[in-house]
């Protein structure tokens, strides 16, 4: 009988998403019979999703009705892809073309930012120390005890004799000594 | 077709409409970088009548000559440092102090070439003489005509840095064995008030003042007053033996075109050999050779890296260990590595 129970309750819920969409509502499942409290929760909540997701101006309730609403999608039923009607949702085309957008902004992004850094293996085994799995070995102490002796013993240039020293002791780290 | 029907997204799809502007602001970016390019190639070789040499010691005159005051920002890869300066001259003694403003509180005063840094989370001292500041002027006296094989200077117009109206420079390199500069240096006096490292396609590493006061009533006896005053610290001076690389053992089979040998030293820190340090420049850029003993337990992986435009490469050789760094491309740090024998 629970099971029952759930299942319209499922039905119902899909019926008024369905409306929200602005598609064709199952009237059978609206027409269910159910919790009247429950039914004005869920559309409350429909309506403040939906307001989030266009991104809306809108004062945002109050954080005792956020705190029901983050509550009730806990408890929302987890449903398989399959059972969702294969129709797609109104504002499908939206977020498509956001993310074709998005696909081609990256796509430049990463156009420019190769052209940028140039190829790799002209700067010879770069690319073997920037994997992910192995950290920078300047982040040994003793490889950056030696980059400051490094500044403070070489390191200096003709053109910046001063604003060399200046570089350095910017830039140096505290001794290891 | 006009930019109104190509950006409308009403207009035909909106998937070309998109690809379109994107093709557009891609197209724009690269024609602006092309011109860019020809603008710098149309900058005649000989507009500054000052050749290299002049120009350097003009550079290197004027933080000689003036006090100045002023906050300089390092920004190299990722990282960041920001200070706090002070140059006082009297036409013989130089004085600076640095309060590095980011990181450990720390600060460094500079008499010519005596350094000493006050690390006041630890409550240490260090002191320590820093020849390679003395090196340097003779090094472009001595070296003058070698930076010009390995440099060209070009004037690339006027700019405004922190204030001051600045002259660009670039300082290219001739071969690939080294980086080129952009320097803006201020117009009247040549002082320096930024400074790139160009790396074959991006900026590497940038030195600037984001203010600076020329002139300022900087008083060389408080500085040195602040540089014995160490009331509180404990004292640390660093110990540095002058050898030469063939007494150690080492030597290059053959010269790295333009950099010369400048010093070469073994340190000691409580009691614990330091690896042999020797040091080469070309006058612009130099590179530190570090030498010690192999150990497996410590040297597990070679290997290259870098911070800014500081590149490391690390390797095995033999029975010792190598670190090479220096403000040069990878391959030059390699072929240090390639040309260094030991001897004995």
């Amino acid at each position: 009988m629970k099971q029952a129970d759930d299942t319209e309750d499922d039905q119902r819920a899909m019926a008024l998403s369905c409306v929200w969409d602005g598609e064709p509502a199952d009237n059978e499942a609206l027409a269910l019979n159910g919790d009247a409290a429950d039914v004005r929760a869920r559309w409350h909540r429909y309506a403040v999703i939906g307001d989030a997701l266009r991104g809306d101006d809108r004062p945002l309730p109050d954080g005792h009705r956020v705190a029901a609403i983050m509550a009730a999608i806990e408890r929302e039923p987890m449903r398989p892809s399959a059972v969702r009607p294969e129709s797609a949702a109104a504002n499908d085309a939206v977020w498509r073309w956001k993310w074709v957008a998005g696909v081609a902004v990256m796509t430049a992004v990463g156009a420019l930012s190769w052209g940028l850094l140039g190829d790799p293996t002209v700067w010879g085994g770069r690319s073997e120390v920037s994997k992910p799995s192995q950290p920078p070995i300047l982040r040994q102490p003793e490889l950056e005890a030696l980059l400051a002796e490094h500044r403070q013993y070489g390191g200096l240039s003709a053109v910046q004799v001063s604003s060399g020293f200046l570089r350095n002791a910017t830039y140096e780290l505290p001794a290891k000594r | 077709m006009s930019d109104t029907l190509s950006f409308g997204f009403c207009q035909g799809s909106v998937r070309s409409a998109l690809w379109r502007r994107c093709r557009r602001s891609v197209a724009l970016l690269v024609s602006g970088a092309c011109a860019a390019s020809v603008a710098l190639a149309q900058v005649p070789a000989n507009a500054e009548a000052r050749s290299l040499t002049e120009w350097l010691t003009w550079v290197h005159e004027a933080a000689r000559q003036r006090s100045f005051t002023g906050t300089l920002v390092v920004s190299a890869g990722e990282a960041m440092s920001t200070s706090k300066v002070w140059h006082a001259c009297d036409g013989v003694q130089q004085m600076e102090r640095v309060d590095v403003l980011n990181g450990a509180p720390r600060t460094i005063v500079r008499r010519n070439n005596e350094v000493i840094t006050f690390d006041a989370d630890n409550k240490l001292a260090r002191l320590e003489k820093r020849e390679s500041i003395g090196v340097l002027p003779e090094l472009l006296r001595t070296q003058e005509g070698r930076i010009a094989d390995h440099y060209r200077l070009q004037a690339q117009g006027e700019d405004r840095v922190a204030g001051h109206i600045a002259q660009v420079f670039h300082l290219e390199a001739k071969d690939a064995w080294r980086f080129g500069y952009r320097v803006w240096v201020e117009k009247k006096t040549g002082l320096l008030l930024k400074l790139q490292t160009l790396g074959p396609q991006q900026v590497l590493e940038q030195v600037a003042f984001t203010e600076l006061q020329l002139d300022a009533p900087v008083s060389m006896a408080k500085l040195k007053a602040l540089m014995s005053d160490t009331q509180g610290y404990r004292v640390e001076t660093a110990q540095l033996q002058k050898t030469s690389p063939e007494a150690q053992g080492w030597r290059l089979r053959e010269a790295v075109p333009g950099f010369v040998s400048l010093s070469c030293h073994t340190s000691s820190a409580s009691g614990v050999a330091r690896p042999l340090q020797w040091v080469f420049s070309d006058g612009l850029a130099s590179v530190s050779l570090f030498i010690e003993s192999f150990d497996p337990k410590r040297h597990q992986r070679g290997g290259t890296t870098a911070s800014g435009a500081t590149h490391v490469l690390t390797q095995r050789v033999g029975s010792h260990w190598l670190t090479v760094m220096g403000e040069v491309p990878p391959a030059t740090l390699g072929a240090f590595v390639e040309r260094l024998e030991r001897i004995r």
